[in-house]
């Protein structure tokens, strides 16, 4: 069997060299993509967190308010009948 | 106290034990005193549990009974988190004598508002005994949490 000329041997050689570039590249790619996703994921999480903390403390701030239109009820209810004559 | 000026954990005599992209955990045996100072805004959950795992292997030595937990540099906590480590967390290390806690909140009253409308229900969740032998007390630096 004849030996298979010199430019098929060069050829083969770059179309190694190619393949194991490519492989490189892809795996390169593949652990940016991983990691951007973890850092998606962590921001989504946090995104999560202070959303859960702004509606907590907009809660809490509601929850105030209706005890204080509860109390500023009261203070007019008991004006109210102060005017009566109570006291 | 300027934190500039303040002596960090290395210069009071800790020894770092673990540490990850967001928490460094020091000890110091003579002190009795495990410190976990959060380094980042924000701490993901899988690593907050995976740093307050460390601080259960170092506590399980029985060694310790106090717990500085550092987290001035925190703008953002995580309900879960927070729920995992004031119910689950804090209850196993009373098994290990770990009773002491001594915290550190940034300086913003926003933030120690938020964390104090947060912490009620977990608080109420608790057993008075628990209650009773978990010994929580705020502190501005980590020489006052030593001391106190």
């Amino acid at each position: 069997m004849s030996r298979p000329p010199e430019a098929f041997m060069i050829f083969k050689e770059e179309l190694k060299k190619a393949q194991m570039e490519k492989e490189r590249l892809k795996k390169e790619y593949e652990t940016k993509i991983e990691h951007f996703s973890s850092e998606m994921g962590i921001l989504k999480e946090k995104m999560a967190a202070q959303e859960e903390m702004m509606k907590t403390a907009l809660e809490y701030a509601m929850k105030l308010e209706s005890q204080l239109n509860h109390f500023q009820d009261k203070v007019e209810d008991d004006e109210e009948r102060n005017s009566y004559g109570y006291h | 106290m300027n934190e500039l000026m303040e002596k960090q954990l290395p210069e009071l005599g800790f020894d770092k034990a673990y540490g990850n992209d967001y928490a460094e955990v020091f000890k110091n045996e003579d002190k009795k005193t495990i410190a976990c100072t959060i380094t980042a805004d924000y701490v993901p959950i899988r690593f907050f549990i995976e740093t307050f795992n460390q601080v259960s292997k170092i506590a399980q030595s029985a060694k310790f009974e106090r717990f500085i937990f550092d987290k001035r540099e925190l703008r953002t906590f995580h309900q879960p988190s927070m729920e995992w480590y004031f119910i689950e967390w804090k209850t196993k290390m009373i098994d290990y004598g770990l009773v002491k806690h001594r915290k550190l909140l940034p300086d913003l009253k926003w933030f120690v508002k938020a964390v104090e409308i947060a912490k009620q229900p977990l608080l109420d969740r608790l057993s008075d005994e628990e209650k009773n032998r978990m010994d929580i007390v705020y502190c501005e630096s980590l020489e006052e949490a030593l001391e106190k």
